[in-house]
């Protein structure tokens, strides 16, 4: 029973060429299908069907996928997030390509939140047997392995972070609270698994996509994705610096839409003991840039 | 001290072919292979600007005037003259560089959304000067907040 990871990011896009070339080509994605005006992608080291979708048509997220472990599951699921007041209904099997049944969520934030089980496995680039550990045919501009996480943003985070405990047993890995008594909740960096984060939610407007993040090894590799963004012009927010919120190391740039991205490595281990971390405001600079401790104010205010 | 900065931009401006090391080879101040030769007012575009076809983008409130190449944005015109402005994603996607669109028309090579630029923003007369591309001259009035700042002014012996 639970939630097992984010499967997948839906995003619009205003130019569909422009973003094939960076998802595909500095980035180094693979194309897995393409209908009805969508880009289907996946990243080297994914095994399912893909994990970002491309829609032709303005900016900013249409949707996020988060795979569950078993079907079964998604009763509970359902039946948790009615009780909450949340909308949800069942979703078909073919209603994404390649992703079977699932849940439909609403969640408090005006987002949309699909789980689901049954998902076509492609497998990575790698295989089962005997692996390398990259693919021998190379990679195409950085190479992302995978998908990591996504940030999103919400007028009521204590709702969101609630929906998300209650609900789908996230749990919070830090949070950034506010107020005389530290009780405000400003943002929450919640995981499923053992990863730091697998969402994040500042305060902010409705509906909202503050950025989605790939995973990569280490420090170098950030470095190299920095360099491939330079040759390639892509526009940096802030980065390569580290976060002190989930200790991870980070470069932040945006895709031809403006939506932003992020790729992500390090932080450390959660799990179902871990214990919550706690940023107050007057450190919410070095919380988020550890590196610098300054903030743009364009990278809390600009979300698509 | 800001206004001090923007006085001498507008002088660089007039003043293009003295642009420093992008000055082709006979044009360049202490060539051997020729005298610097004062061009005629009429001849006083960027030498950088390879197509004298530009557009002439003038910001307000500074009064200051680059030229922009066929088909580049404003924003991109703006850093290659060493300027900023503001701006975030230069994409298009986040709304941060939303000017006023004072005088002249501009055409976006890719589709703005219609969330981030509105058809009513669009008759308003803003534009979104990181994908706007000048059709013939045109003047933009930043937004308040926003400045035409020259942050690399003071490297450039040619400026000073």
């Amino acid at each position: 029973m639970g939630v097992i990871r984010l499967g997948y990011v839906h995003v619009r896009v205003s130019d569909l060429a422009g973003a094939a070339e960076h998802y595909c080509n500095t980035l180094g994605m693979d194309q897995i299908d393409a209908a009805d005006g969508r880009l289907y992608l996946k990243s080297w080291d994914e095994h399912d069907h893909h994990s970002v979708v491309l829609e032709e048509g303005g900016v900013g997220l249409v949707k996020l996928g988060y795979k569950v472990a078993r079907s079964a599951d998604l009763d509970e699921f359902e039946q948790r997030a009615a009780a909450f007041g949340a909308h949800v209904e069942r979703m078909s099997k073919g209603d994404n390509v390649g992703v079977g049944d699932g849940l439909r969520i609403t969640l408090p934030s005006d987002h949309t939140l699909e789980l689901y089980a049954d998902v076509e496995y492609l497998g990575n680039a790698t295989g089962l047997w005997n692996p390398d550990p990259w693919p021998r045919s190379g990679l195409r501009g950085i190479g992302v392995p995978r998908l990591d996480h996504t940030l999103i943003t919400t007028e009521d985070p204590a709702l969101l972070e609630q929906f998300f405990t209650e609900v789908l047993d996230f749990r919070a890995a830090e949070r950034l609270v506010a107020g005389p008594d530290n009780d405000q909740l400003v943002g929450s960096w919640m995981f499923c698994g053992e990863q730091p984060h697998d969402i994040a939610f500042v305060k902010g407007e409705q509906a909202k996509l503050h950025h989605f993040a790939y995973h990569v090894d280490d420090w170098n590799s950030l470095l190299h994705a920095g360099d491939v963004f330079s040759m390639r012009d892509v526009p940096i927010d802030f980065g390569p610096a580290r976060h002190g919120i989930t200790r991870g190391e980070t470069i932040y740039f945006f895709d031809p839409s403006g939506n932003r991205n992020e790729i992500f490595a390090g932080g450390y281990r959660t799990g179902a003991d871990f214990r919550t971390i706690t940023w107050t405001m007057d450190r919410a600079a070095q919380g988020i840039n550890y590196t610098h401790r300054e903030l743009d104010e364009d990278f809390l205010n600009v979300v698509t | 001290m800001w206004h001090g900065e923007e006085a001498r931009a507008t002088s660089a401006g007039q003043s293009t072919a003295h642009r420093g090391w992008k000055l082709r080879g006979a044009d360049r101040p202490g060539s051997r292979r020729g005298p610097t030769v004062r061009r005629p007012a009429s001849e006083e575009v960027p030498i950088d600007d390879e197509q004298p076809s530009g557009a002439t983008v003038r910001f307000l409130p500074a009064d200051v005037a680059i030229t922009a190449r066929p088909g580049e944005s404003i924003v991109d015109a703006v850093r290659r003259h060493g300027y900023r402005t503001r701006y975030s994603c230069r994409r298009g996607g986040c709304g941060a560089c939303k000017a006023d669109l004072v005088a002249g028309e501009v055409t976006y090579d890719v589709p703005i959304a219609d969330t981030v630029l509105s058809a009513a923003e669009r008759a308003a007369g803003r534009c979104l000067p990181c994908r706007a591309v000048p059709d013939g001259d045109v003047v933009v009035r930043l937004a308040d907040k926003d400045r035409l700042r020259r942050p690399i002014a003071f490297l450039d012996p040619t400026l000073t």
